[in-house]
């Protein structure tokens, strides 16, 4: 119990000081603009019945669950299994605690109970598996070009995960909000696929370098998207422009991520992680015209990245 | 006494291990080498758990092992972001007394407890990991390249904690430095492939580090 409180503090902890380091009053900004319009478009456009906030619940907390890469350190700290799952259930359910809030706000007291059991089922579920770069030889996919090598480390090492996240894609036929979804998780994903996977000798610099990556992502990313995104707009075409919404989005991740990872290239300093700030914008996005914002902050990185591989290059 | 009785370990059509058999006594510091890739690290995630033997047995004093009966120091330990090196330790301690043994060998390796692990040199990332897997209370300890990117003073202090407080337990340290191993060492294991593993006891250190020397020479001369 008293590690539980230990690791919870500490998570909580983590989110002050991550916060703290990207700037009060943009966090403050944000809040405001996503509790004062962000629920409310979501609500209008989406439409979200009941039961599909415990399917996507369920998908999402599965989704972060075999994601995470402190399971190992986890199950060394915790002895037991009905301690691990004591605390994972704990963490999932403050997780899904403002969508439980809201259902009981509007009176789906059972979805909310519901929610909760959705946090004990994946905490219940978690131990059993593993990620599989511990328990199997690493296979290679070759059907993801080497150009693209970014997209094709991420793929091998988290393949399962890979793999659900294309069925999900092609599952979005049966609601928008799947779609939705699906499309949000691509774009959060996107600064985890642009770490710096490889060393720095890999960087074969040639003229307009961050172009060219930006312009080969763009149209692998238009080829992963444009099925699913057509059987949407045919399937519900009330819906068109906030399809075409996100998928703008979308791209406007992926010239982001590319040109904020070399906007702070250097020959020596790793900055293997997207700050928060990149983070942060990729949310705000999700709100109506806030993709606008993005793409001046990502242009002015795009740049700043072609300048800075020029003259690290000349 | 940790023993692994005919363990066999495969990663698909790849045997890693066959039938091996190994003993390491309480109250002793078992050294591991051989080279890249033979199966050190993989020798102790079967230990540990990580992975499941498909063969064999591993039995601490006649029971079963569970890896609630280990320490493990893995080559590269996890740590969250934003996490400063007091909640490092605070977490991985069971109770008080592993939190205070965990702080006085942070004391003792120079760790600034206060500051974010993500500003830790990959030496000073190891040390704390150590600190706190070292101050548990468990009766086997296995260390995946302690000394890995760690100063000479603290290679020193290392050394000396484990020495010290590795009594009562099994300590298993592997390392691609030998004489890390043999300064401290009660045995060495040399693992050589799937089947093959030999056994040095502390008096036979001198003529199996010469045999190695000589061997690698005549390798050397050879391919010229």
């Amino acid at each position: 119990m008293q590690k539980t409180f230990a690791l919870l503090k500490l998570r909580l902890s983590q989110g002050y000081r991550m916060l703290d380091s990207v700037g009060w009053l943009l966090v403050f900004i944000f809040l405001f603009t996503i509790i004062g319009v962000g629920l409310q478009f979501l609500q209008t456009l989406v439409n979200l019945q009941a039961y599909m906030s415990l399917i996507l619940s369920f998908l999402l907390l599965i989704f972060l669950d075999y994601a995470r890469p402190d399971k190992s350190f986890l199950s060394s700290i915790f002895q037991s299994y009905l301690s691990l799952v004591s605390y994972l259930s704990v963490e999932y359910i403050l997780i899904l605690i403002p969508i439980i809030f809201y259902q009981c706000w509007i009176g789906n007291i059972f979805v909310g109970f519901g929610l909760v059991l959705v946090g004990l089922t994946v905490a219940s579920l978690s131990p059993l598996h593993r990620r599989s770069e511990f328990t199997h030889v690493k296979q290679m996919i070759k059907w993801i070009p080497i150009h693209n090598f970014e997209l094709r480390f991420f793929a091998e090492k988290l393949g399962v995960l890979t793999f659900l996240f294309m069925i999900l894609g092609f599952l979005s036929f049966i609601h928008i909000g799947v779609f939705v979804v699906w499309i949000v998780l691509f774009c959060l994903t996107m600064p985890e696929v642009f770490k710096w996977h490889e060393s720095r000798e890999m960087v074969h610099y040639k003229a307009n370098f961050v172009w060219k990556k930006v312009h080969s992502y763009m149209l692998t990313v238009g080829k992963l998207v444009l099925l699913p995104s057509l059987i949407v707009m045919v399937l519900f075409p009330d819906m068109w422009y906030f399809s075409i919404y996100l998928i703008f989005c979308l791209f406007t991740t992926t010239f982001l991520t590319i040109s904020f990872k070399y906007a702070m290239f250097t020959t020596v300093f790793d900055s293997s992680a997207a700050p928060n700030i990149v983070l942060l914008l990729l949310l705000l996005m999700f709100l109506p015209g806030g993709v606008l914002i993005t793409l001046v902050y990502a242009i002015i990185q795009y740049i700043k990245a072609e300048k800075n591989m020029k003259l690290l290059y000349a | 006494m940790l023993e692994i009785k005919n363990l066999s370990f495969s990663f698909g059509q790849k045997v890693i291990y066959d039938q091996l058999n190994m003993t390491f006594p309480i109250s002793s510091i078992t050294g591991l080498i051989g080279k890249n890739g033979v199966g050190k690290t993989t020798l102790f995630r079967v230990l540990t758990k990580v992975y499941r033997n498909q063969g064999g047995e591993v039995t601490f004093n006649g029971q079963a092992v569970t890896p609630n009966m280990i320490s493990f120091l893995p080559t590269d330990p996890y740590f969250y972001p934003y996490m400063k090196g007091s909640e490092y330790l605070d977490i991985v301690a069971k109770d008080p007394s592993e939190l205070i043994q965990s702080r006085v060998f942070a004391s003792q390796l120079d760790l600034p407890l206060d500051d974010l692990i993500d500003n830790y040199s990959t030496g000073m990332k190891k040390k704390i990991a150590f600190a706190a897997i070292f101050a548990q209370s468990r009766p086997i300890v296995i260390l995946d390249e302690p000394y890995n990117g760690v100063d000479l003073e603290s290679n020193e202090a290392i050394k000396y904690i484990i020495h010290q407080y590795g009594k009562d337990r099994v300590v298993i340290l592997s390392s691609h430095i030998l004489s890390t191993i043999t300064d401290i060492s009660d045995r060495i294991y040399h693992l050589q492939d799937a089947k093959t593993v030999s056994s040095h006891p502390k008096e036979g250190f001198e003529a199996f580090a010469n045999a190695m020397k000589t061997q690698l020479m005549d390798k050397f001369s050879d391919s010229e």
